[in-house]
């Protein structure tokens, strides 16, 4: 080895070679184990150097917020595959949509073309399967288990004020609808919240339970059979927590006369799981579809009304002086707007947030900081049923909200050129 | 050394030998954020974000660019852990080094905009600060053996080394402004980071001095 060698991996081991060095592509620096050795020490004397002229200083907790948001959006499926299933979100009632959105729950070491994970869900009541410690799924469940538990603790809370009709204090309920939509009266109102709540409660109990001998190596929470996906082994069982049977036709299944529905498209049979509870589906290619109705077999039942329009409320709990606001079905922004929530309160004060800061870049409601820059003292606490690109639902809490007299959501353009705020929804007490 | 510092060392280099000494140097946990566990990214800049930022902010002087370069760091180690092996480098050797390439592109962009020499004058200076006791174990055994052994460097050798470790720079500029040949140079901080090594390893004492 000359030695000039060593000189040339050093400074390649430091990046300080000059562009154009020949040392800089010589391969010899990085296949020779001395080479290897020089660059190897170097480093670590360089390390270890940095670490000790530098004095200690705290490192800022907000950037492994921020990292663990990007790490969490990286493992996330696309917007694309989120997207595809709005058509069900919306057909399935807001309630629904806000409570949970699509989760795929990989279960046992069955490896699946898409890593989709989250939670796991089956009513049953027993104890979850315990996934090892290297586990994504266990990963993203116990990061967000403490802000799930807070959920579910200040949700029974609401509801059971709710519930006790009356008196000082039962929590204000505040209608938002769309311009030009009949606002629902406050009996109405009041009883479609419980609904809403009961039905998220609900649905976080079931989440926080498992099923450790569930044969299902993934469990579909809601929606339907993501784009894309494909199962490597054919044997493979999949749970259905939430089968939309009411809307069967929208996604081109077969009914059967057994409480079982049949997939042509990815030839899976889905049969309703008394036990469990749900669906169960396994593929089935040598199925008698005779017996099976197709939608077109199907008198149309134009079943209860949905809204199609966006509907919200803000839930503002004079215990704690904090509001919650869900408002579902927000369209997406027309290119060159951004959309805002307004909100005045009993001294008057005018809050504006802009909705793109509320969701982070991986289209889930995120930052806790939004409103410690836009109101001073109030917090905002953004809670984890909502999914803005998902669902069109997001749901936040404020603390400190000071009695909400009106509130609204606007979609303005970027830059200004006159044309006023459009509202999407707007309510007011 | 004090009395403590022979201690702390000592200790530091009983924990290196025994099965924990894989948690201490981080492979344990770059091997479960190989395996995309969050929580083990988590963990691992609780264990040494402090010590990371501090040395980006040394280096860089401005908490907001020390802060990007930190994060950048972070989300560079979870996306290529899965190429960290232990047998090559030690985990915390592994990091600085990704957190020296961002700290080294971010002042090469600002050297383009201005003269490279210009605050040559404010770039981190070589000596190891009072920490008050706060470091670790295991790091103290560190901080200990580079304060020994940069006492002992010569000012010349001490001096190519920060330039070395500092200046964004290259070779070619650190060469000029010695106004020596490039060959010259790279002999020059090799010879210097050749006795810091030698110095390093003996615990910074001061055998290697002067050879």
């Amino acid at each position: 080895m000359k030695r000039m060698d060593r000189e040339d991996a050093l400074a390649r081991a430091l990046d300080i070679l000059p562009p154009g060095d020949p040392a800089g592509s010589d391969p010899r620096l990085v296949r020779n184990a001395e080479m290897l050795e020089e660059s190897r020490s170097a480093r670590e004397a360089v390390a270890d150097v940095w670490l000790a002229v530098s004095p200690l200083t705290a490192a800022p907790s907000d950037v492994l917020n921020s990292v663990m948001k990007k790490v969490d959006g990286d493992r996330k499926p696309s917007s694309a595959e989120k997207r595809s299933f709005a058509p069900w979100l919306l057909a399935s009632g807001w309630a629904a949509a806000a409570a949970i959105t699509i989760i795929l729950w990989p279960r046992a070491e069955t490896e699946f073309s898409e890593p989709f994970a989250q939670l796991p869900a089956d009513s049953s009541g027993e104890s979850n399967p315990r996934p090892s410690s290297n586990s994504p799924v266990n990963d993203a469940r116990s990061r967000s288990a403490p802000r799930h538990n807070r959920e579910l603790e200040a949700l029974r809370r609401t509801v059971a004020r709710l519930t006790s009709a009356g008196g000082t204090t039962t929590p204000r309920v505040m209608n938002l609808v769309a311009p030009g939509s009949a606002a629902r009266s406050p009996e109405e109102t009041q009883d479609r919240v419980r609904q809403l709540l009961l039905a998220a409660l609900r649905q976080s109990l079931e989440l926080e339970s498992g099923a450790p001998h569930d044969p299902a190596s993934l469990v579909i929470e809601r929606g339907w059979w993501p784009e894309g996906f494909s199962l490597t082994d054919d044997s493979a069982t999949l749970r259905h927590r939430n089968f939309p049977e009411d809307s069967w036709q929208d996604y081109g299944l077969l009914k059967g006369d057994d409480d079982t529905y049949y997939d042509p498209v990815n030839e899976f049979l889905w049969t309703r799981d008394s036990a469990r509870g749900g669906f169960v589906g396994q593929k089935e290619t040598e199925l008698d579809l005779a017996p099976f109705l197709q939608a077109e077999d199907i008198d149309p039942d134009p079943g209860p009304t949905q809204r199609t329009q966006p509907e919200g409320f803000v839930i503002e709990d004079p215990l704690t002086n904090r509001a919650q606001i869900i408002i579902d079905q927000i369209p997406v922004p027309a290119e060159g707007s951004e959309q805002l929530i307004v909100w005045t309160d009993t001294s008057g004060a005018v809050t504006t947030a802009s909705l793109a800061e509320l969701v982070d870049d991986s289209g889930t409601v995120g930052s806790e900081e939004v409103f410690n820059t836009q109101r001073g003292s109030a917090v905002a606490d953004f809670s984890s049923v909502g999914d803005l690109l998902q669902s069109g639902t997001i749901s936040f809490s404020v603390a400190n909200s000071g009695g909400l007299t009106s509130f609204q959501l606007v979609e303005r353009p970027l830059v200004p050129n006159g044309t006023p705020d459009r509202v999407i929804v707007s309510g007011g007490n | 050394m004090s009395d403590i510092d022979d201690t702390m060392g000592e200790k530091a280099r009983e924990l290196e030998k025994d099965d924990r000494s894989d948690v201490w140097a981080g492979s344990w946990l770059l091997s479960r954020i190989a395996q995309q566990d969050a929580d083990a990214l988590a963990e691992l800049y609780r264990m040494w974000g402090d010590r990371l930022y501090s040395m980006a902010l040394h280096w860089i002087g401005d908490e907001g660019s020390a802060k990007e370069v930190l994060q950048d760091c972070f989300l560079r180690v979870w996306k290529k852990a899965d190429s960290f092996d232990s047998s090559k480098s030690r985990g915390f050797t592994w990091c600085a080094m990704i957190l020296r390439g961002l700290c080294l592109d971010l002042l090469r962009k600002r050297g383009r905009r201005a003269a490279v020499w210009q605050d040559w004058d404010l770039r981190p200076v070589m000596e190891v600060p009072a920490r008050g006791g706060v470091e670790d174990l295991y790091f103290r055994d560190t901080v200990a053996r580079v304060r020994c052994a940069l006492d002992q460097l010569d000012k010349s050798d001490a001096e190519s080394i920060r330039l070395a470790l500092f200046d964004p720079g290259t070779l070619q500029d650190h060469a000029s402004r010695w106004d020596v040949p490039l060959g010259t140079a790279k002999i020059r901080v090799h010879r210097a980071m050749r006795k810091l090594r030698k110095l390093l390893k003996k615990g910074g004492t001061d055998e290697a001095h002067g050879s």
